[in-house]
């Protein structure tokens, strides 16, 4: 039973949501943690709630993700209520919202904890996670919470844990520039007799363009591939499968900056290659770009570190947020294409696979770590990792950015990609 | 080998990450702290006792694995950090 004062001012204040809340079923496996030295918290589904030994400190380290100058605020989770309650005690804030990223973690929340001393807080905004379309900053987030989204949260989840991943990501990009400035260096030569990927743009205009990723569910789709006259650009690491299948893409995109796995990815004969055309990044490793037996053009990216070179020897820029399916649509897109079809683009691991079959070395089962997922074009929970998510969600933001293409994703079995329109129909459209 | 000083600065790191919700620096430093520890565990020098850190590391590990991120937080601040 709810407490009653929380109630109170819910209905007052949200009855819709109230109603939302009260309709849902208590999560399962819910455990009171007590004991000294512990302070009581819960654990839901095997995931602790809060600190069991200083719920305070952690609460305001939460907290402290949020300038003290903010005059608005998001905290995503409700938990045990600890953060909301150090960001209203600023006097400066004028405006904090409270997401809700799952009704029946809310339901145990204000059935466990008196949350009424801020919910009546007129500065209090209550909302519904799916209600939402994007993160809203500053914020604070509550892990717990994220990681117990329900599914009608999961996109939310996702964009909230990215921004979260945000300096990490960046950090690591800052760690390899000695690498990549050794790269720009080894492939100066080659860029000045490579062709620049801008005289590709506009060739497909207006046709449909196939876009092959290196997901499991490629293999499904092989000999459509093979047997297909659609323009077809591949990355490069899906390129043995399609060679093996027959399937010999138009152009092969490549951003990899591991030398072996470039290597890997594009072993063997590649002489059914000599009419098909690399688009490469200047990070790729020199072995490579010598190896390759057709046409080369360079890309660059939007990222700071390319301004130099881009002055010396201008190259135009693909859309890059950390995959290299990312160039690859993009580049289907500056050529024109008023279709783009994924094949293999699955940011998860449907049937506990990571790749397609015949991917180098990457084609081990595997198991979800951290419980990490995201939902599969039949509403199922597929597992997957942050940084496929991460690279799932800025797609979907790319898609929503260019409403004059029309996209379309071959498989149900692989993560539901928002903006791609339904399955079966981008096939009959081949 | 890294320091009980460094192996202390990863542990801080991945209590304060984990709590915030930031997994990968977490698990970056978590990742750091395991390997500086099992270094020293390796070295007798060091003085220190695996018998007396395997259980620990072992249910952080179980709770990294099912995203658990505030009970690893818990365990490295208030249990493994007076290991070290």
């Amino acid at each position: 039973m709810m407490n009653a004062a929380n109630r109170e001012w819910i209905d007052r204040r949200w009855p819709r949501i109230l109603s939302e809340i009260e309709g849902s079923a208590l999560p399962n496996q819910v455990v009171e943690l007590t004991g000294v030295p512990c302070q009581p918290t819960l654990q839901v589904e095997g995931i602790q709630l809060s600190s069991g030994y200083d719920p305070s400190a952690e609460a305001n380290l939460q907290a402290a993700l949020v300038p003290s100058d903010a005059l608005r605020a998001t905290v995503y989770g409700l938990g045990n209520g600890e953060v909301v309650r150090v960001l209203l005690g600023r006097s400066t804030l004028q405006q904090l919202q409270v997401v809700i990223l799952s009704r029946s973690l809310a339901r145990l929340c204000l059935e466990t904890y008196d949350h009424s001393d801020w919910l009546c807080d007129s500065r209090l905004e209550l909302v519904l996670g799916d209600s939402l379309a994007n993160h809203s900053a500053p914020f604070s987030a509550q892990p717990a919470c994220l990681r117990l989204a329900e599914d009608s949260c999961g996109r939310l989840r996702d964009l909230v844990n990215l921004e979260l991943a945000t300096p990490y990501i960046q950090a690591n990009i800052d760690e390899r520039q000695q690498l990549f400035e050794q790269r720009l260096q080894e492939n100066r030569g080659l860029l000045h007799g490579d062709g620049d990927v801008a005289e590709l743009f506009g060739q497909w205009a207006g046709q449909t363009v196939f876009v092959a990723g290196a997901g499991p569910t490629l293999t499904d789709h092989l000999e459509l591939l093979r047997a297909s006259d659609v323009p077809l650009i591949a990355v490069d690491a899906c390129v043995r499968p399609l060679l093996d299948a027959g399937a010999i893409p138009d152009l092969v995109v490549t951003a990899e900056i591991r030398r072996r796995a470039q290597l890997n990815y594009l072993s063997g004969d590649l002489s059914e290659l000599e009419s098909s055309t690399l688009v490469y990044s200047p990070q790729v490793h020199r072995d490579l770009l010598e190896r390759w037996p057709g046409k080369r053009c360079a890309f660059y990216t939007a990222h700071a570190r390319y301004a130099q070179l881009a002055s010396e020897l201008p190259r135009a820029a693909l859309y890059c947020s950390g995959s290299v399916i990312h160039p690859a649509i993009d580049l289907a897109v500056q050529m024109g294409a008023a279709r783009v079809v994924l094949f293999g683009a699955d940011f998860s691991f449907p049937r506990g696979r990571s790749h397609a079959g015949g991917v180098h070395n990457n084609n081990q089962p595997t198991s979800s770590t951290t419980g990490t997922w995201v939902a599969g074009g039949h509403g199922q929970r597929i597992p997957s990792l942050p940084n496929l998510t991460g690279y799932l969600r800025d797609l979907e933001r790319y898609i929503a950015a260019h409403p004059h293409v029309r996209f379309s994703n071959s498989s149900r079995e692989g993560a539901q990609i928002k903006g791609t329109d339904d399955y079966a129909e981008a096939l009959l459209g081949a | 080998m890294p320091s009980l000083k460094e192996i202390r600065r990863h542990l801080l790191v991945s209590v304060s990450s984990f709590r915030i919700g930031m997994q990968a620096q977490g698990n970056a430093a978590l990742v750091c702290l395991v390997d500086g520890l099992q270094q020293a565990l390796e070295t007798p020098s060091m003085g220190l006792d695996a018998g007396v850190f395997l259980p620990h590391l072992r249910e952080i590990l179980q709770a990294q694995q099912r995203g658990d991120y505030l009970r690893v937080a818990d365990l490295l601040e208030f249990e493994l950090s007076r290991l070290i």
